[in-house]
C-alpha cells in the first residue's frame, strides 16, 4: 500500500514529465523506475515460448506467434511489396526548353529577335522555332554551342534558367541577362498573347517560384529577378574576373524604366488585372482598391 | 416521409400550373442568407409552409450579382505595350549584313543560285526560315536488317531539277571517306535524298559552296 506522500511525489514527478514530454501518451508517465520494461512483453503473445522462426511450422502452438507481418512459408507482405519512389515527385519537376547561345545568335542574325529591345519568353516563342508544350516552364540558356560566337548585345535577355558560362557569354558581349520565373497560367498568357487576349481574361498576377526554386531566383549568381541589384553588380565583376573578360564601361541605358517588370507583372507596361481588348484597341485598367490589392499583392 | 414527398410534388405541380412557369430549380447560394432569399422558408413556427407557393412572380434566380469595378480605358498603353506583343505571322526577311558568314555561321544563298545560274542541273531551295534543308533522322535496324542498332541518316530536301545528279555529286563527295559503301536513296518525285550516316556538316558545306 503506497504512502500518501509517496503517491503525491510520484504524481508531481509525473506532472513534471507530462510538461516536458513532446507528445502525450500513456507510456510517458510510466517511464520511471516502477515501469517494468518487460511489462509490455509479458502481455504480448509474440515473444513467448516458441515465438521464433524455427517454430514456423508450429505457428500458434502454445500461444507462440511469429512477429507481426510474418507469414509461414511466404514472403511477408511488408517485404513483398516494393517501394520505388524515384519519380514520386514528377509533378513537382519543371521542364525548360533548351535554347543554346548559337540558337540565340542565329535568331539575331536572321532578324527574328531584336537584342536592342528587351527579349523574353514571348519573343522567343513568337519565332515558333522553340514551341512551348504542356507543363514546360519556359527556356533555359545552354552553353553547349555558340559560346565563342556570341556577339549580340542584349539590352535585357530574360530566360528561366541559364548556366554560368552562358551568363558570362552574354555579359562579355555587353549584355544583361535576368532569370525570371513564370507560373503556368502566366506561361499560357505569354506564349501566345493574341490567343490569351481573345479570351477576355484579366492579365494574371504571376506567382512566386516554388520553394525548391526560391533560392535560385533570389541569388545574384544566377541573376535571379528577386535578387538584390547591388549583389548582381558585384557578381558581374566576379564572373568577369573568373572567365577573364572585362565588362564594357558604357552601361546599357535603361531609358525606358517602364520596360522593367515587377515580380507580379508578366507583360512590360501592362499591370496585372488589366483586360486587353484587341478589337477595341484599348487596355481596361481597374481602379477599385480591392481589385488592385488582389492583383498587385506584395511578393 | 413518402406521403410528404408526394404532397410536395403535388404542390409543386399545382404551383407550376398556377404560375404557368417552369418550376425554378433550387440552387445553393454560397454566402447568401437563405432566410432572406426565401422569406417563407419552413421554420419552427410553421414547418409545413411551402415556399414555392409563396414565390409568385418573385424573381429568384437572376443573373449573377456583379460588383461594379471602376476602370479606365487607355489606348496609349495599347499602342505602346500591346502592339509589340501581337507578332506578325510571317517570317521576316533576314537583315543585310556587312559580311558573310554571320557570327552564327549563316550565309544567304548566292545571287547566282537565286537566279538559277549555278551551272548545275539541280537546285536546292532554302526553307521558310532561310536555312538549308538538311535534316537528321534515325530508324531501328532490327525491323529490316534484323541486327541491333540504329540507322542514322542525312536527308536533303527541297531539291529541284536532276536529283540523281545531286546524288551522284554527294556520293563522290562522301564515299571516299565513308567506312564501307555509301547507301543513298533518291526520290525525285518529292525531291529528297537520303544518305545513311551523319554527313550533315559536309553536305551543308558542299551546298553552300555551290551557292544554294
Amino acid at each position: 500500500r503506497a504512502n500518501s506522500s509517496i503517491v503525491i511525489m510520484s504524481v508531481r514527478s509525473k506532472l513534471g514529465l507530462i510538461r516536458r514530454m513532446p507528445r502525450i501518451d500513456l507510456y510517458g508517465p510510466r517511464a520511471t523506475e516502477r515501469f517494468d520494461p518487460q511489462g509490455e512483453r509479458h502481455w504480448t503473445k509474440r515473444y513467448q515460448f516458441g515465438g521464433s522462426e524455427e517454430w514456423g511450422e508450429r505457428w500458434g502452438e502454445r500461444q507462440s506467434f511469429l512477429p507481426i507481418g510474418n507469414h509461414v512459408r511466404k514472403m511477408p507482405f511488408y517485404l513483398a511489396i516494393p517501394s520505388e519512389p524515384y519519380n514520386a515527385d514528377w509533378l513537382h519537376r519543371r521542364e525548360l526548353v533548351r535554347i543554346s547561345l548559337l540558337d540565340l545568335q542565329r535568331l539575331v542574325d536572321l532578324g527574328r529577335i531584336d537584342p536592342s529591345k528587351p527579349v523574353d519568353l514571348t519573343d522567343i516563342a513568337a519565332t515558333r522555332l522553340f514551341p512551348l508544350k504542356d507543363r514546360q516552364y519556359g527556356y533555359q540558356l545552354t552553353d553547349d554551342a555558340g559560346l565563342d560566337n556570341l556577339t549580340a548585345r542584349f539590352a535585357r535577355l530574360e530566360v528561366q534558367h541559364a548556366s554560368e558560362a552562358a551568363i558570362a557569354a552574354i555579359e562579355r558581349s555587353g549584355g544583361r541577362i535576368v532569370c525570371r520565373f513564370y507560373d503556368l497560367s502566366s506561361i499560357a498568357a505569354k506564349s501566345d498573347p493574341r490567343a490569351f487576349f481573345a479570351t477576355g481574361q484579366p492579365l494574371p498576377a504571376c506567382k512566386l517560384p516554388p520553394v525548391s526554386a526560391i533560392d535560385y531566383y533570389s541569388s545574384a549568381e544566377s541573376r535571379g529577378y528577386l535578387a538584390n541589384p547591388a549583389d548582381i553588380d558585384r557578381c558581374r565583376d566576379e564572373l568577369a574576373q573568373k572567365y577573364g573578360y572585362s565588362l564594357s564601361t558604357d552601361s546599357i541605358k535603361h531609358e525606358d524604366q517602364q520596360w522593367e517588370k515587377s515580380p507580379r507583372q508578366i507583360f512590360a507596361g501592362l499591370q496585372p488585372g488589366s483586360v486587353v481588348s484587341v478589337a477595341d484597341r484599348l487596355v481596361y485598367k481597374p481602379l477599385s482598391a480591392d481589385v488592385l490589392a488582389h492583383y498587385q499583392r506584395p511578393v | 416521409r413518402r406521403a410528404s414527398a408526394a404532397l410536395l410534388r403535388q404542390l409543386h405541380r399545382a404551383g407550376c400550373a398556377a404560375s404557368q412557369q417552369p418550376p425554378p430549380r433550387r440552387m445553393a447560394h454560397i454566402g447568401q442568407n437563405p432566410i432572406g432569399l426565401f422569406p417563407n422558408f419552413p421554420s419552427v413556427k410553421n414547418p409545413w409552409v411551402e415556399d414555392l407557393q409563396q414565390l409568385g412572380e418573385q424573381q429568384q434566380f437572376g443573373p449573377a450579382r456583379s460588383v461594379p469595378v471602376e476602370f479606365e480605358a487607355s489606348s496609349e498603353d495599347f499602342e505602346a505595350f500591346v502592339t509589340p506583343l501581337l507578332a506578325a505571322d510571317t517570317v521576316p526577311e533576314p537583315p543585310r549584313h556587312a559580311s558573310y558568314p554571320t557570327p552564327s555561321g549563316w550565309s544567304p544563298p548566292s545571287p547566282d543560285a537565286l537566279a538559277g545560274r549555278t551551272g548545275r542541273p539541280y537546285a536546292v531551295l532554302r526553307t521558310r526560315n532561310h536555312m538549308l534543308p538538311i535534316y537528321y533522322a534515325e530508324t531501328d535496324r532490327r525491323r529490316t536488317e534484323n541486327v541491333p542498332g540504329t540507322r542514322r541518316m542525312t536527308i536533303v530536301k527541297r531539291i529541284q531539277g536532276d536529283t540523281a545528279a545531286l546524288a551522284h555529286d554527294l556520293r563522290r563527295l562522301l564515299e571516299p571517306d565513308n567506312d564501307g559503301p555509301l547507301f543513298v536513296q533518291v526520290d525525285d518525285v518529292s525531291g529528297t535524298i537520303r544518305i545513311v550516316g551523319q554527313h550533315e556538316q559536309r553536305v551543308a558545306k558542299f551546298l553552300m559552296d555551290c551557292g544554294f
